[in-house]
């Protein structure tokens, strides 16, 4: 799994406490990850698989400014944040990045020698029931700014099995496979 | 205090586990306003056994460490979604039953990891288990459980105490 850390210091709780979140997303069919599996979407309760995220444009200018700090190697980045309530999950998938293609193509962007990457940032030290998992892989010890690169065709997933809410923040732009080792 | 060992050549089969019959489906307790808030019957309720265990279960209590003089058996079924939130266990069972005394719980995983599985006692996560693989710990060591994943998971819990 890679690792990194960003100087995020200044990003507070009650920044993080005050987003306004414009959708609620609904993850139980995992973008296709059970059909591409050949299993049964399995029967997880209703309310369980949600995620409420605020994308891009409707991010604060202090989400943008976080993308400067990877602007360097991660290019045409675009920004989501993601607030996991307790109790809720992204069960398995994998990203397909598509929001991300289309607009490669939509503005003709050179990404010639490049591939799609999300860095998955974390906005707060992990907190009790906070969890992550890549390919099987898990960071249990992550700190504010720690960060993990995910690519298109890794299988994860995330949970929030405590009570506090669970902020990430996504940066998904194009870079070389070297900047991404 | 938390303990971790492992049950050299359990004897668990994938077959034994799929021939569970739980009897009980039942919301986890709530032991707090933050954890009511948000875990419901919906998505904190699990299957679970006691003394109608299969006889290899009862036998798992004879392979932990003999350190106490009675002890109880359970096998809980997180079905996939569902959350055991932050909670300690009283035991209460075993002292009605046994008297007082210290009591500890012996976690058995009854199967290997599985994506997904997950268990956390004291804000120490655990993954990545094997089959047979324990975690011991007591009634003020607070813990929780879940399954992101698209498989049951399985555990024993053998609770155990000794009498002053």
């Amino acid at each position: 799994m890679h690792k990194g850390h960003v100087d995020i210091s200044h990003i507070t709780e009650e920044m993080l406490y005050r987003l306004k979140f414009t959708e609620h997303t609904n993850t139980v069919y995992s973008g296709g990850f059970w059909n591409s599996k050949g299993v049964a979407v399995p029967d997880y309760p209703y309310e369980a698989p949600w995620v409420w995220q605020v994308f891009e444009d409707d991010c604060p200018p202090w989400v943008h400014s976080v993308y400067e700090n990877f602007s360097d190697w991660l290019h045409y980045g675009i920004v989501t944040v993601n607030k996991l309530m307790p109790g809720r999950f992204i069960a398995p998938h994998v990203d397909t990045l598509y929001k991300m293609r289309k607009k490669a193509e939509r503005e003709d962007m050179n990404t010639k020698g490049m591939v799609p990457v999300r860095v998955n940032l974390f906005l707060q030290d992990r907190l009790m029931g906070h969890y992550i998992e890549i390919e099987d892989k898990t960071w249990l010890d992550y700190k504010k700014g720690d960060f993990t690169i995910i690519r298109p065709d890794t299988v994860h997933l995330v949970a929030n099995l405590g009570y506090e809410p669970r902020f990430t923040m996504q940066l998904t732009g194009y870079a070389t496979e070297k900047d991404i080792q | 205090m938390i303990k971790y060992g492992h049950i050299d050549n359990c004897g668990i089969t994938n077959e034994q586990m799929s021939l569970l019959n739980f009897d009980d489906y039942f919301q986890c307790y709530q032991q707090y306003d933050k954890i009511e808030q948000y875990y419901t019957e919906h998505n904190s309720s699990i299957w679970q056994m006691f003394e109608t265990s299969p006889q290899w279960v009862h036998d798992l209590a004879k392979k932990v460490p003999q350190d106490f003089d009675h002890h109880v058996v359970s096998v809980i079924n997180v079905p996939p979604g569902q959350t055991i939130p932050h909670h300690v266990d009283k035991h209460f069972k075993l002292k009605q039953e046994y008297g007082e005394g210290e009591s500890y719980r012996y976690l058995i995983f009854l199967e290997d990891w599985k994506r997904g599985h997950y268990y956390e006692v004291h804000d120490q996560p655990f993954t990545k288990w094997k089959r047979g693989d324990w975690v011991k710990f007591g009634v003020d060591d607070w813990h929780l459980a879940g399954n992101m994943g698209d498989e049951p998971f399985y555990s024993t819990q053998i609770t155990v105490i000794k009498n002053a």
